[in-house]
């Protein structure tokens, strides 16, 4: 019995040991199983359900080619960053993607759940489709960052826009709350109030806007429309000539939020444009720079060299201009070309002029322009005989342009063919009586036949 | 940890972000679809115009395409754009005029055949036009303007300009009628990329260019022009709406992403002209005009123009100008009464959309669409923009109502150019037809030559409170859109012109049981029997005041019949006609009985204070 005893005891013992054994095992093998579950999950969970969006890059210039691919490549390597979908996005928007750009940010609003930017952008591009759509994401965007007034600003007017006036006033409170010495907080106040009916706020509100905001065209023009409804005739116009004379005058908001677009805006196409919105805006400094910046970026283009070479010209910087012509090596650009003849002509580098301007009419004989400047560069030569024939074409291409009649004018004048000088200066009275060379030719012609 | 590493986030953070994000997210949703009555509202997503060509089944009209029955056939069509040329895009307009006076619409369309293998830079050059024929009775070189189609028997018309072999670079664009020397016939004058044209009317047997002689001088880029008395001596003067000063070797692409047409913001905007008729003043009564574009105030100010109105909109009994700009302000242009205008739209409420943001405007349509007895006005939008409804008050100014009219609403995510109104099914009730066509291919889909306009196509589209239909099914750049009468009097007969596809002409015939409208015209006896451009016509009734407005310009590029449309509600019944000539002076005239076209001439009815 006892040796029954003892061996049942010792099975007992050993069943234990190895159920203990076992169960480590067990728990071994479970732990492990969890931790690869987990993982697979995790994984599941981490991995975007979307994959970055496939954009033809065939037809695009590398720099944009390079920087969506670049971006992109981001986004897989690291698929949980909102960041990385978020940067790809504004890569692809600020290139005119902006379906792909659109699904992006949905995906980097949902891996960032603090960062205002992306519902913010998804506002921007849904309010050209689908305003409903576009509200809910700069509510989105005001929720996460509430003391920003930028999303709030955005949900206000998008509500004005789709009608919802008691939403777009609840929003206007938190606004007036966080920023009331904001021109624009006022002057959607102002839209509000004039949308129910209450002039008399509207103009109030208006007024608060022109106080924080004088030179703000939105402002001047709320207020003289608001004005005029009033009966106020003389005050309403008298900010419509303000309006007019635009002098001083801004049309846009500062937003700080899309101003970091452009910097990811690649091709140097747009942002030569950028420079030319720029220098037209009266900030030629900054324009000149980045025209400047983007040749050395890019030199073999000639069409940005161009651009620069002619707004140095335009601001009389002829030896810049020169200077950037020289650094060129480029020969086929026509427009570099007869850049090259404007700028020796300015100079008055006649014979280097002609030579250019020669093989130019060649290459363009129906320019009308070409011809005319031409027809100047020989009659600085003094060869007037020679430069008749395309003063004369240039006039016959293009009868409408007194410049081009005030050139054949000045060599006829030289051929002393007095007659046809006076028949020509006529017709340029009758295109542009404001063309201020006409008392010289006249007196020109008057001196010529006297003499 | 590999994820947490590269971001700096912990795994834990992500699932929190995660799931905090969605559940802010739908809460927000949720929240904003309750409070902003999602379930009733029509949200826009939910109102893109179906691309269907059967028009709702409560709507009791029925369109059939009888371009090819008509005769009509007009080769101006682009297979392709070569270097994104910017006026190709902009399309061509078309008009209805009667101008051999026998009672039948004539119409043409403001392209040359020839061009369509030669649409290229225009500023350099500009030859002849025109088919020359000679009129045997009078000896005069006489010239059919564009393509010009006579309506010889009822319905089938009869091709007068054929395409001509000469090098011709000029881009037609728009297309003006008025009767500019008092001698009855309607004259006409087309717009182009480079210099305008104006033909006077040689008794409907043909028509003299006249353009230098008459003094008419616009080198710049001419889009939709208007005959108006702006002066009251009786003699229509000439507006012309100019675009951008656009030179091709200005327009960069951006080869940086895919080349597509350039948008107008890259020109600076062109100052529209103003020519003041003088034929009056010299006893010969040669057609003459002077440019007075400086002296009369219009040359402060540069716009992109695309679509003009001419009415009195203050209700001053002088003719103001509205003017559609391409992304800036649009321009009323308010007369002074001393020969001058003075730049009003903002101050009456009809220069931007309610937030004060420029649109794209472009084709223009004056109406009262809310029946109040004052003139709306609605502009037409690129996409992403609504077309805007500005609603005429009692005060002389306009509220923008965009927000109430579901046709406005509709239209958010289609380009509108071309637009008109008229009363498809007699109901009372005015339909609003647009024109629709892109001027930029949809983000992200690159150009394909072999089929180039395809992204660029839209439908045209019916308006009504039913809903929005195609017009047919074709989609295509639409541009030019005008409404006339049908030579067999039963309907409607729309004109559409496109980019890519050759005018076509839709025929509207009313279902029976239908009552026919009311064709109001207004003649002013004392100059030459011509129709009083810039009267308006007020129908009373025994329930509302509605008025019309007799002008042929306005939609897009285009010119129409000078007739007012009326139509009955059921239950309503005429009371009296109120003319209100151009001069501000008033008449009224009893309602016609029996009769639905019917002229009113000065004079013969009673004067009304």
């Amino acid at each position: 019995m006892s040796l029954w005893s003892e061996a049942l005891a010792v099975r007992l013992n050993n069943l234990r040991i190895s159920l203990y054994k076992g169960r480590r095992g067990f728990s071994v093998v479970g732990c492990a199983v969890t931790i690869l579950v987990s993982f697979w999950l995790y994984r599941v969970i981490q991995t975007p359900h979307v994959r970055p969006p496939e954009v033809d890059l065939s037809e695009v210039h590398q720099e944009v080619a390079r920087g969506i691919t670049e971006a992109t490549k981001v986004v897989y390597d690291r698929p949980e960053s909102g960041l990385a979908w978020g940067h790809l996005g504004m890569t692809l928007w600020a290139h005119e993607y902006a379906n792909e750009a659109l699904l992006c940010f949905e995906q980097a609003e949902i891996l960032s759940a603090s960062e205002v930017r992306w519902p913010y952008f998804r506002g921007l591009i849904l309010t050209h489709r689908d305003r409903h759509q576009a509200a809910m994401a700069f509510a989105v965007a005001a929720m996460r960052e509430p003391k920003n007034p930028l999303p709030l600003f955005k949900l206000c007017e998008t509500l004005l826009e789709i009608d919802e006036l008691e939403q777009a006033r609840e929003q206007l409170e938190r606004l007036l709350s966080h920023t009331p010495n904001n021109a624009r907080t006022w002057l959607l106040a102002a839209y509000l109030a004039d949308r129910q009916g209450q002039l008399t706020e509207a103009i109030d509100h208006a007024r608060q806007a022109l106080r924080l905001a004088p030179d703000h065209v939105r402002v001047i023009s709320l207020l003289a429309r608001l004005l005029a409804r009033d009966g106020r005739r003389d005050d309403a116009a008298l900010l419509n000539t303000r309006l007019k004379d635009q002098e001083g005058l801004v049309d846009i908001w500062p937003d700080p939020l899309s101003a970091e677009l452009t910097s990811f805006r690649l091709d140097p196409y747009w942002n030569a444009f950028s420079a030319k919105r720029l220098i037209e805006r009266g900030d030629s400094q900054l324009g000149i720079a980045l025209l400047q910046q983007l040749v050395e970026q890019f030199p073999d283009e000639p069409a940005i060299r161009a651009q620069l070479v002619r707004t140095l010209l335009q601001r009389g910087m002829v030896r810049e201009a020169k200077a950037c012509l020289n650094e060129s090596t480029d020969t086929s650009s026509f427009e570099l070309r007869q850049l090259r003849a404007t700028t020796h002509l300015l100079i008055e580098e006649w014979s280097e002029a002609e030579k250019i301007y020669r093989d130019l009419v060649m290459m363009k004989p129906d320019s009308p322009s070409l011809l005319s400047e031409f027809a100047f560069c020989l009659r600085q030569l003094d060869r007037s005989d020679e430069a008749l024939t395309p003063a004369q074409r240039a006039v016959h291409l293009a009868p409408d342009q007194a410049s081009f009649r005030v050139e054949l004018v000045e060599i006829l004048i030289e051929l002393n063919r007095l007659r046809e000088a006076r028949q020509e200066l006529i017709a340029v009275e009758k295109i542009d009586a404001t063309e201020t060379r006409i008392d010289r030719l006249r007196k020109a012609i008057e001196n010529t036949s006297t003499n | 940890m590999r994820f947490s590493a590269v971001t700096g986030e912990t795994v834990t953070s992500h699932f929190q972000a995660r799931l905090a994000s969605l559940g802010f997210a739908l809460a927000i949703t949720i929240a904003l679809l309750a409070l902003s009555g999602c379930g009733a509202a029509e949200t826009e997503s939910q109102s893109q115009p179906v691309e269907t060509s059967s028009p709702p089944a409560s709507v009791r009209f029925a369109l059939r395409d009888v371009t090819v029955e008509s005769g009509i056939h007009v080769n101006c069509q682009l297979s392709t754009s070569h270097n994104y040329h910017m006026p190709d895009i902009m399309g061509y307009g078309c008009a209805a005029l009667d101008f051999d006076l026998d009672g039948d619409v004539d119409l043409l369309f403001a392209c040359h055949e020839q061009q369509t293998s030669n649409r290229t830079d225009t500023t350099e050059s500009q030859s002849s036009e025109t088919q020359r024929t000679t009129n045997p009775e009078t000896s005069e070189s006489l010239v059919w303007p564009g393509t010009f189609f006579r309506q010889a028997e009822p319905g089938r018309f009869e091709k007068m300009s054929t395409p001509t072999n000469e090098n011709n670079n000029a881009t037609a664009m728009g297309i003006a009628t008025g009767d500019v020397n008092n001698d009855g016939w309607p004259d006409v004058l087309i717009t182009y990329y480079g210099n305008d044209r104006l033909f006077l009317n040689r008794s409907g047997k043909g028509f003299e260019d006249v353009s230098e002689a008459a003094g008419i001088l616009n080198p710049r880029w001419g889009t939709s022009a208007c005959f108006v008395d702006y002066d009251r001596d009786g003699w229509l003067d000439l507006y012309v709406t100019n675009y951008v000063d656009y030179f091709p070797q200005n327009c960069v692409q951006l080869s940086g992403v895919n080349p597509d047409f350039c948008g107008p913001q890259r020109f600076q905007p062109s100052r529209d002209c103003l020519f003041r008729n003088t034929t009056g003043e010299s006893p010969s009564r040669i057609v003459q005009f002077e440019d007075v574009t400086t002296q009369t105030g219009i040359g402060e100010l540069g716009g992109k123009g695309l679509g003009v109105a001419a009415a009195d909109f203050t209700g001053d009994g002088w003719q103001d100008i509205y003017v559609a700009n391409d992304q800036e302000p649009n321009f009323l242009w308010v007369n002074q009464r001393d020969g001058t205008f003075n730049e009003e739209a903002i101050l009456l409420g009809c220069a931007t959309d309610h937030l004060g943001n420029s649109q794209a405007s472009m084709g223009v349509c004056v109406h009262d669409f809310d029946d109040n007895g004052y003139l709306d006005i609605l502009v037409t939008h690129i996409d992403g923009e609504r077309n805007t409804l500005y609603l005429g008050t009692p005060n002389g100014d306009f509220r923008d109502a965009t927000l109430t009219s579901p046709a406005c609403r509709q239209s958010l995510g289609q380009t509108g150019f071309g637009v008109a109104t008229t009363d498809l099914d007699g109901n009372g009730t005015f339909e609003i037809l647009v024109a629709n066509g892109r001027v930029r291919r949809p983000d992200g889909i690159v150009e394909d030559r072999h089929s180039f306009w395809a992204p660029y196509r839209q439908s045209a589209m019916i308006h009504s409170p039913d809903g929005a239909s195609s017009i047919r099914e074709q989609s295509s750049l639409y541009r030019g859109l005008i409404v006339t009468k049908h030579a067999n009097d039963d309907g409607q007969c729309l004109v559409l012109t496109s980019v890519d596809r050759p005018p076509v002409l839709i025929q509207n015939s009313k279902l029976p049981g239908i009552a026919p409208g009311l064709n109001v015209r207004a003649i002013d006896s004392r100059y030459g029997q011509r129709d009083a451009l810039g009267a308006t016509v007020t129908l009373k009734t025994n329930t509302r005041l509605t008025i019309r407005l007799i002008q042929t310009c306005g939609s897009y590029l285009s010119a129409t019949m000078p007739n007012a449309e009326f139509t009955l509600k059921p239950h309503e019944q005429a009371e009296e006609l109120i003319v209100t000539w151009p001069d501000g002076q008033r008449e009224t005239f009893p309602a016609p009985t029996g009769s639905h076209h019917v002229a009113l001439e000065r004079g013969f009815g009673s004067p009304t204070q």
